[in-house]
C-alpha cells in the first residue's frame, strides 16, 4: 500500500509541477518584450541545405541583428527533403507566416497569389535595396505577372571556396597517377579499372569504382552524366543559343551515349551495386569511408562526408570534381553561372499585417554594416580588420567557423537565403568571407591544398579541374515559374518524363550485355508515345522569347 | 436536481452528498424504464418527450457526438473540392466545379490502377502472412512452461513494435544489403545462393520484403491478443483431453485452436475494413525508383501525384474513391461474418 501511495504523490506531483511550468513561459517573453519593443514576425523557410538551429535569431549574431534592425525572426526551418508536400498543406490550409522562402518551390507561393508585390516599397524604402540591386537586376527578378517578389540572394559570382561540380575523383587514386590532367570520359576509365584492380580493399571494405545518388529527391544527380559527358547545361530544356527554341527530349542521343559508358561500367563490375537501392545516407557513409573512387553527386551532398574524413585524417580519401566529357566534346559545363536568381528568394505574404515594416527589416539587412555581421560574423571574435580598412579571418578563426557546434551558438553561415550584395560591399571588403582566395585557400585540408599545388591551380573552379564557366543569356528554364493556368499541361508532360526516366534509367545502367538498345528502344518509344513533348517547347520557347525581350528590349 | 443541490447545502455536507447520491440512484432506475420503454415497448411519446425524459443521457452523450462531428463529419464537408478545381487563392466557393472530371482524369491514369493493384497485393500478403505468424507465435509461447523463458521471448518480439518505421527501415535495408547485409552473407556461406541479391531492387521480392518486415515488426505485438484469449479458455478442457489420452498437438488442434477461433474471425473482419491501407509509412521508407512500379501503393499515390503537385482536387477525389471502397468492404466482411454465425462489428 505504502509503494502504491508513493506513486500516487509522484504522480500528482508531475501533474501539479506540469501545470505550473506550463503556466510560466507565457510570462517571459513578455518582460523581454516590454523591455525592447521588439517586432516579432513569423517566417518558414525551406532551405534544406544547412543544419540550422531551431531559433535561430537567439545566436549571438541573431540577437545582434534584432538589437539593431528592432525585428525579430521566428523561423520554422524545414526538414526532410520533401518540400513540395510542406508547402502543398500549407497552401491548402492558408496557414501562412509573415515571411516565406520555398526555395525549389517558391513559385508555389506566385502561382497561388500569396506574395506581396515589392516594386512599390523598393521605390518608397528601399533606400538600400537601391544601391545593393541595379535597375537591371530588379527588372530580371520581374516575374511572369510583372511583379516583384523577393531580392535574390543568387547573386552570380563565382566562389573560390566552392568545391566544384562535375564528377568527383579520390585525391588517392590521383595522387598514385602522379596527377593527371583529366579531361576524357575514355581516359578516366582504365584509371578507375586499374586502381579497384590494385586496391580492391580498403579497412577491409571493397573499394567501388564509381557511385552515384539516386534516391527519391535527389534523383536528379543520376540524370547528371546525361548531359555533363556531353558538354550540354543541366535544365529542364535544351536551349538553342541563336533563336532561342527550346528542345524537350527526355531520351536524347546524349542520354543514349552516357548510360552506354555507365552500362560498360556497371557489367565490368565497377559501377556502385547498391546505387538504386541505397539512401543518401548510406551513400555519404560510404564516402566517409572512404572507398569510392569516382562518384556522382553536387557539391553540398558531399559536405557531410568530407568533413568526417578531415576529421578522421583521411584527407586524401576525399574526391575532388573534375569536368569530364566524351572524347571530342569541346568544353565541359558543369559549373554555370546565374546572372541572378530569378526563382526564389524570402517574400512577404498577404497575412502580413504590417508588409511596410517587414519590408524595412529586409531593406536595412542590406546595410554593409548588418551584411558583416550576417556573413562575417562578430568583430573580433570572427574576423579582424586591418590598418586599410580589409576584413581578415585568421587560421583559427577559419577554424573555428567550421564547427558545427560553434555555428550553433554563433549563429554563422545560417544567413544565406536573404537579400545581399554582389561580390563586394561598398567599402570594398567581399561580402562573405568565403569570396576571399586568400580565405578560400587556407579553409582547405592538408590534402586538397597538395592537390591544388600539384595542378598549379588556386581553386577547384579552374582548368583542369572545370573549363571556364559562363552564364547564358537567356538564364535557365528552370528558374521560370509556370504560371497556374499553364500548370497543368506543363507539370503534366514533366512529371512523366521524370516517371519514366526513373523507371529506365536503373534498367538502362544494369542492362545485361547486349539488352542495353533493347531497353534503350523501350525507353525512347514509350516517351513518344506518352508524353507531349510539343506544348512544353513551345512553353519555353515563347517564355524565353518574352525573357529576351523584357531583359534586353528587343 | 439543481434545485436540490441549493436546498441541501443549508443543512450540510454529508445529508447533500447523500441525497443527491440516493436522487441520482432513483433516477438511474427510471432511465432504465424508460429505456425499456423505448427500446422494447416502442411508447407512443413524441420525440422531444423523449429527449426531455432523457436529459442527462443525452447531455451525457454530447461531448462524443461533437467530437465526432468536428473530427469525423466536417472534414467529410470538404470532399466537396473533387468536384472542383480548387485552388487555394480562390477558396473553396471560388474554384471552378468540374463535375466528375477529376473521378474521369483518376481512372483513366493507369498509374492508379498500379496503385490499386499494388495496394490489394501487399495489404492481402500482409494480412496472411501476420496473422499465420501472429497465431503460431501464441501457439508456440502457450506451450512453453517455463514462465520466465516465455515472458523474456514475448518481450523481445513485440519490441519492435515500438521502434518507428523510419529506424525499422534503415535496419531491413542494411540487413537486405547487398554488399554488407547479414543476409546475403548467411545465403551466400551456406551456399544458396552464388551472388549477392539486390532483395530491394526486384518488384516480386519487393513485396515479400514488405510482407515480412511487418511480421518482424508486428508478429509479438499482434500475438498478444490470442494469448489473452487462450488465458480464457477452461483448464479442465486439458485435462480432460489429457484424460482421453490427446498429446501436445493434439490438444492444440482440439482445444486451444477452437478456442481462440472467435478471436480469429473478428480480427479479420475488422482487418479486411483496412485492406486499402497497405501501410503508407512502411512503403514511403521503403521504396527505391527500381521497384516503384511494385511499391506505388494508394496512399503514396496520393502524395505524388495529388498532394506533391498541387492538385488538392485529385487528392481528394482518390481519398474519396479509397474510402468508399473500405465502407463497401467492411459492410461485405459483417455479411459474412453473420452468415458465418460468429460476432460481428456492425
Amino acid at each position: 500500500m505504502g509503494f502504491k501511495r508513493k506513486i500516487a504523490l509522484i504522480v500528482v506531483f508531475i501533474f501539479t509541477m506540469g501545470i505550473v511550468l506550463s503556466g510560466m513561459p507565457a510570462k517571459l517573453p513578455k518582460i523581454e518584450a516590454a523591455s525592447k519593443k521588439v517586432v516579432t514576425f513569423t517566417m518558414f523557410s525551406a532551405d534544406a541545405t544547412v543544419a540550422y538551429h531551431p531559433d535561430i535569431f537567439s545566436s549571438a549574431i541573431g540577437q545582434e541583428i534584432t538589437k539593431r534592425t528592432g525585428v525579430r525572426l521566428k523561423v520554422e526551418h524545414f526538414v526532410g527533403m520533401d518540400q513540395a508536400t510542406k508547402i502543398s498543406l500549407m497552401l491548402a490550409s492558408g496557414d501562412l507566416p509573415d515571411l516565406v522562402y520555398g526555395s525549389g518551390e517558391h513559385k508555389q507561393f506566385i502561382q497561388n497569389k500569396a506574395l506581396v508585390p515589392l516594386e512599390n516599397y523598393i521605390q518608397k524604402y528601399g533606400q538600400w535595396t537601391k544601391k545593393a540591386y541595379s535597375e537591371v537586376d530588379l527588372k530580371k527578378l520581374r516575374q511572369t505577372d510583372g511583379h516583384v517578389y523577393f531580392l535574390s540572394y543568387t547573386r552570380g559570382e563565382v566562389s573560390p571556396s566552392s568545391m566544384g561540380e562535375g564528377l568527383y575523383v579520390m585525391i588517392d587514386a590521383l595522387k598514385k597517377n602522379n596527377w593527371p590532367r583529366l579531361k576524357y570520359w575514355e581516359d578516366l576509365v582504365p584509371l578507375i579499372r586499374n586502381y579497384v584492380k590494385k586496391y580492391p580493399k580498403y579497412k577491409g571494405m571493397p573499394v567501388i569504382g564509381m557511385s552515384a545518388i539516386a534516391e527519391g529527391s535527389r534523383f536528379y544527380v543520376i540524370q547528371d552524366p546525361a548531359t555533363g559527358l556531353n558538354g550540354a547545361i543541366a535544365d529542364t530544356v535544351s536551349v538553342n543559343p541563336k533563336t532561342y527554341k527550346a528542345t524537350f527530349e527526355p531520351a536524347s542521343v546524349g542520354a543514349y551515349k552516357a548510360y552506354r559508358a555507365l552500362n560498360q561500367l556497371w557489367n565490368e563490375g565497377l559501377f556502385d551495386k547498391e546505387t538504386f537501392v541505397q539512401s543518401y545516407d548510406q551513400w555519404a557513409a560510404k564516402i566517409a569511408q572512404g572507398r569510392v573512387v569516382t562518384s556522382w553527386g553536387r557539391s553540398w551532398h558531399f559536405n557531410t562526408p568530407f568533413n568526417t574524413l578531415r576529421k578522421n585524417k583521411e584527407d586524401d580519401r576525399i574526391l575532388v570534381p573534375f569536368g569530364i566529357v566524351f572524347k571530342g566534346v569541346q568544353k565541359s559545363r558543369y559549373i554555370m553561372l546565374q546572372s541572378i536568381g530569378t526563382r526564389d528568394g524570402v517574400s512577404i505574404t498577404k497575412k502580413c499585417k504590417d508588409p511596410v515594416t517587414a519590408f524595412k527589416f529586409l531593406d536595412s539587412l542590406l546595410n554593409p554594416e548588418i551584411q558583416k555581421l550576417m556573413f562575417w560574423g562578430i568583430k573580433g571574435r570572427d574576423y579582424l580588420v586591418d590598418k586599410k580598412g580589409k576584413m581578415y579571418r585568421t587560421t583559427a578563426m577559419i577554424e573555428k567557423a567550421r564547427d558545427p557546434v560553434y555555428q550553433k551558438q554563433e549563429g554563422l553561415s545560417y544567413w544565406n537565403i536573404y537579400p545581399r550584395w554582389y561580390l563586394k560591399l561598398p567599402d570594398g571588403n567581399y561580402v562573405k568571407p568565403e569570396y576571399d582566395p586568400n580565405i578560400a585557400y587556407m579553409q582547405w585540408s592538408p590534402a586538397q591544398k597538395q592537390v591544388l599545388d600539384a595542378y598549379k591551380a588556386k581553386t577547384f573552379i579552374e582548368p583542369p579541374f572545370a573549363d571556364e564557366p559562363e552564364s547564358p543569356r537567356w538564364g535557365y528554364a528552370w528558374e521560370i515559374n509556370i504560371p497556374s493556368e499553364r500548370q497543368k499541361d506543363i507539370q503534366v508532360a514533366t512529371t512523366l518524363a521524370d516517371e519514366l526516366a526513373r523507371k529506365y534509367i536503373p534498367q538502362l545502367i544494369m542492362a545485361p550485355k547486349g539488352k542495353y538498345d533493347e531497353i534503350w528502344n523501350k525507353y525512347k518509344a514509350e516517351v513518344n508515345r506518352r508524353i507531349n513533348k510539343k506544348a512544353v517547347e513551345d512553353f519555353y520557347t515563347e517564355a524565353l522569347k518574352k525573357r529576351m525581350a523584357d531583359w534586353y528590349g528587343k | 436536481m439543481a434545485s436540490n443541490w441549493v436546498d441541501s447545502f443549508s443543512v450540510g455536507r454529508e445529508i447533500l452528498i447523500f441525497s443527491s447520491l440516493s436522487k441520482i440512484f432513483s433516477k438511474f432506475e427510471e432511465e432504465v424504464h424508460i429505456l425499456e420503454s423505448v427500446f422494447v415497448y416502442n411508447s407512443k411519446k413524441t420525440f422531444w418527450q423523449k429527449v426531455k425524459e432523457q436529459k442527462e443521457l443525452v447531455f451525457m452523450i454530447f461531448p462524443f457526438v461533437i467530437y465526432v462531428i468536428i473530427f469525423h463529419y466536417i472534414p467529410l464537408w470538404w470532399w466537396i473540392i473533387a468536384f472542383k478545381e480548387y485552388r487555394p487563392y480562390q477558396g473553396v466557393w471560388g474554384s471552378e466545379w468540374v463535375g466528375l472530371q477529376q473521378f474521369k482524369d483518376l481512372f483513366a491514369d493507369t498509374g492508379f490502377w498500379l496503385a490499386m493493384r499494388n495496394t490489394i497485393v501487399i495489404s492481402f500478403l500482409k494480412l496472411v502472412t501476420s496473422f499465420v505468424a501472429a497465431v503460431l507465435l501464441a501457439l508456440m509461447l502457450n506451450e512453453v512452461r517455463n514462465v520466465g523463458f516465455k515472458r523474456t521471448i514475448q518481450t523481445i518480439s513485440y519490441l519492435p513494435h515500438f521502434v518507428s518505421w523510419v529506424v525499422a527501415a534503415s535496419i531491413v535495408m542494411e540487413i537486405l544489403s547487398p554488399e554488407s547485409g547479414i543476409f546475403n552473407k548467411i545465403l551466400m556461406s551456406l551456399h544458396l545462393i552464388k551472388q549477392p541479391v539486390v532483395w530491394m531492387g526486384e518488384g516480386k521480392y519487393f513485396w515479400w520484403v514488405l510482407a515480412l518486415s511487418s511480421v518482424w515488426k508486428e508478429t509479438g505485438w499482434n500475438a498478444i491478443v490470442y494469448l489473452a484469449a487462450m488465458t480464457s479458455i477452461d483448464p479442465e478442457l486439458y485435462d480432460a483431453a489429457s484424460v482421453d489420452g490427446c498429446g501436445r498437438l493434439q490438444k492444440i488442434r482440439y482445444v486451444t485452436l477452437p478456442g481462440i477461433a472467435p478471436t480469429i474471425s473478428m480480427l479479420l473482419i475488422l482487418n479486411v475494413g483496412w485492406l486499402l491501407n497497405a501501410g503508407f509509412e512502411q512503403v514511403l521508407l521503403l521504396r527505391n525508383s527500381l521497384v516503384q512500379d511494385y511499391a506505388q501503393i494508394l496512399d503514396t499515390y496520393v502524395l505524388d501525384y495529388g498532394i506533391s503537385m498541387y492538385r488538392y482536387s485529385y487528392a481528394t477525389a482518390a481519398g474519396m474513391f479509397k474510402s468508399v471502397i473500405s465502407i463497401l468492404l467492411v459492410v461485405f466482411a459483417n455479411k459474412i461474418a453473420q452468415k458465418l454465425n460468429t460476432s460481428t462489428v456492425i
